[in-house]
């Protein structure tokens, strides 16, 4: 029975700017990616670490103001008044006392900030920034090495799986089921649909990774006492959106390239996660030769910070992490990151160019 | 002065070291127009060349006024194409696929949704339409497929082998369906296809491509007419008694198995010669007709001529 039926009608409307066309793809690629219960499952646990990092957020900031109340409180009790009445000896054992408490205090949220991120890697960067005793650099430090971390370490996980769920079928369904044509016999070019491909696991990725990034940002300035805290960490969301960049764009063009080479959806997934999970091994294996050759002997040690390993470019994980240390300064050293970022530049121009190669076989032959 | 719907000149197109496409001259006026050949012939990609979407080595060329090469984009929004492979989008429905295509092409989301529903009606796809596409059955597809090439309400259809898959009736119904966006609201088909009586059925126009080079390209009505001097003689009677007395009267004639008397007249004194041996003999002519070229035997002729020039 039919449900619309007025016929054939010529239609006169006004059509969309031709420069959005790309967004179609997208929003039914996300659609369709939202439309598994596994990925709405990893999008939804992917959130859970924020709750981690926002109570990071706010112990932080509450040691800034109140370092450690029991200690502070007994130096307090101390009579100072009474040694200060009798001599000038007490006098000036009264300022030194002053000086000693805000010493002691600052030696307090060191130590707090220390046990809270005690495994974490660059805790020694952190203790460093906290020593540095200047409160807008500590905060800036800190919030700077909460969100580097939260990008690296949750969320780097949580993108690997994402991705591994959402992009193998992208484009090898379309290889299989000769969906080129469709696309291309509209009025959108190959790299729209490349564009329009891209979007949906950058979208889904930005999800999981810039908008809580920017959430706890935010989250932490509502924390803060005054509003010059902005002017202390105003340029961490644009560190923020970088080091999303330089996560995103190369995981996602890799991904796509192992989509476009099967008409089997299963084996660019297979591919996806066996290129992480090798990496991360044979990287894993040279770090501790290495650890055995230069003699150190703690090699089940939490101490062993992977950012600042040699052998990290087998891993694009730690590549990846290696780079965002540097956007968020905690890898002072531009040259020590360099090979990084050449190395995901790299990964990311092969990757477009070969995807380009690809998605274009359809209309050479 | 006429505008051509489609105008080549000079046209090459190779893949590397295959030539596809050799010095392709061709016009193609409104209407309906069949584009045949053998398999490897270059239809396809003489397809992808009107759409724009590769780049030829040679010559020059205008689909609808629009020069090939420069406005790929802007003919393909004029142009609504039916792939000839077995493809769709992975994950959608019916109705999602139709109004995808016509988001892409330009049409608002909600918009799209109205159009799509009275296209795939329009298509004699009806709840079918909320089922996914991977389940449709090879003849769902197909109106599937034509549904998704219509949606944007295209100047130009391309369809590549429409019918195949269909049953005779749904055959039909989808050339009755060109047929009226033809008639009635001003379009224009390019049909690639095997099946020579659907371009028997519809077409105005026939192009004929044979090892990339273009055979033939002519109006239908035309090409018919280019017949021998056959003609089928129908009598009263015994036709082996007919053919026996024309072939004394000096004409080379043979009785057919049909009933009916082949007969060759060259001219219209030879044509006056006939009735007057009919006449004299008392033969009840029930008539007498030209043998109009089939497209089947244009088709061979014109694919014959390429092997004989090959061989």
């Amino acid at each position: 029975m039919p449900i619309h039926d007025v016929g054939y009608r010529p239609w006169k409307g006004k059509t969309t700017s031709a420069g959005t066309r790309w967004w179609t793809i997208s929003e039914a690629g996300i659609a369709g990616a939202l439309k598994s219960r596994w990925v709405r499952r990893a999008l939804l646990a992917s959130w859970i670490p924020i709750l981690y990092l926002g109570s990071g957020f706010f112990l932080f900031e509450k040691s800034m103001e109140q370092p450690d109340e029991n200690l502070i409180r007994d130096f307090r009790d101390i009579d100072w008044q009474e040694f200060r009445n009798t001599s000038q000896l007490a006098e000036e054992m009264n300022n030194a006392a002053q000086t000693t408490q805000a010493d002691l205090a600052r030696q307090v949220r060191i130590r707090q900030m220390q046990q809270m991120f005690e495994f974490a890697p660059h805790s020694e960067s952190l203790a460093e920034a906290t020593e540095s005793g200047q409160t807008g650099e500590i905060r800036h430090r800190v919030w700077s090495w909460m969100l580097a971390m939260f990008l690296g370490y949750p969320q780097g996980i949580m993108t690997l799986l994402i991705v591994g769920l959402i992009v193998p079928p992208l484009i090898s369904r379309d290889v299989r089921s000769r969906a080129f044509l469709l696309y291309y016999s509209r009025p959108i070019t190959r790299l729209e649909y490349l564009l329009g491909k891209l979007a949906i696991p950058c979208s889904i990725l930005m999800l999981i990774t810039f908008v809580p990034a920017i959430g706890l940002y935010f989250f932490g300035l509502m924390l803060s006492p005054d509003l010059g805290v902005i002017a202390d960490t105003w340029d961490l969301p644009f560190r923020v959106a970088l080091a999303t960049m330089v996560s995103i764009i190369p995981v996602c063009l890799l991904s796509l390239l192992f989509s476009s080479m099967t008409e089997e959806s299963r084996f660019a997934g297979f591919a996806w996660f066996a290129v992480w999970s090798l990496g991360a091994v044979v990287w894993g294996v040279i770090n501790l030769i290495n650890q055995i050759e230069v003699g150190n002997s703690n090699l089940g040690s939490r101490q062993i910070a992977p950012f600042s390993e040699q052998w990290s470019l087998m891993s694009i994980y730690s590549t990846i992490g290696r780079a965002q240390a540097w956007i968020f300064g905690l890898e002072p050293d531009f040259w020590q990151v360099l090979p990084s970022l050449i190395m995901l530049s790299a990964l990311s121009v092969v990757s477009f160019f070969w995807l380009y190669r690809r998605i274009s076989a359809p209309v050479r032959i | 002065m006429k505008k051509h719907l489609i105008q080549l000149s000079n046209l090459r197109k190779a893949y590397q070291r295959i030539v596809a496409l050799e010095n392709v001259d061709l016009t193609i006026d409104e209407g309906i127009t069949g584009l045949l050949g053998p398999n490897g012939a270059g239809k396809s990609t003489l397809i992808k060349v009107l759409m724009g979407l590769v780049h030829i080595n040679q010559g020059e060329g205008e689909v609808l006024g629009y020069p090939l090469g420069r406005h790929g984009r802007r003919i393909r929004s004029l142009v609504g194409y039916m792939p000839e492979d077995d493809c769709y989008i992975t994950g959608m429905t019916g109705i999602e696929m139709v109004r995808f295509s016509a988001c892409l092409a330009g049409i608002p989301s909600i918009e799209a949704l109205r159009r799509a529903h009275e296209i795939l009606d329009f298509c004699g796809v009806h709840q079918e339409r909320y089922r996914s596409v991977e389940g449709y059955s090879t003849g769902m597809r197909q109106k599937t497929k034509f549904a998704a090439a219509i949606v944007h309400d295209p100047l130009l259809l391309i369809l590549d082998e429409p019918t195949s898959g269909l049953d005779p009736e749904e055959r039909d119904a989808l050339l009755n369906r060109v047929r009226v966006l033809c008639e009635n609201f001003g379009k224009s088909a390019l049909i690639s296809t095997h099946i020579l009586p659907d371009v028997q059925a519809i077409c105005d126009h026939v192009v004929i491509l044979s090892n990339g080079v273009v055979r033939v390209s002519e109006r239908l009505s035309t090409l018919n007419r280019h017949e021998s001097s056959m003609h089928i003689l129908s009598v009263v009677g015994k036709t082996g008694l007919v053919a026996d007395q024309l072939v004394q009267a000096g004409f080379e004639a043979r009785a057919e198995p049909d009933d009916t008397v082949s007969i060759v007249i060259g001219s219209s004194e030879a044509m006056n010669r006939v009735w007057q041996v009919c006449e004299d003999r008392q033969v009840v002519v029930k008539s007498l007709v030209p043998v109009r070229n089939s497209i089947e035997q244009i088709f061979m002729d014109a694919i014959q001529g390429d092997v004989n020039a090959h061989s």
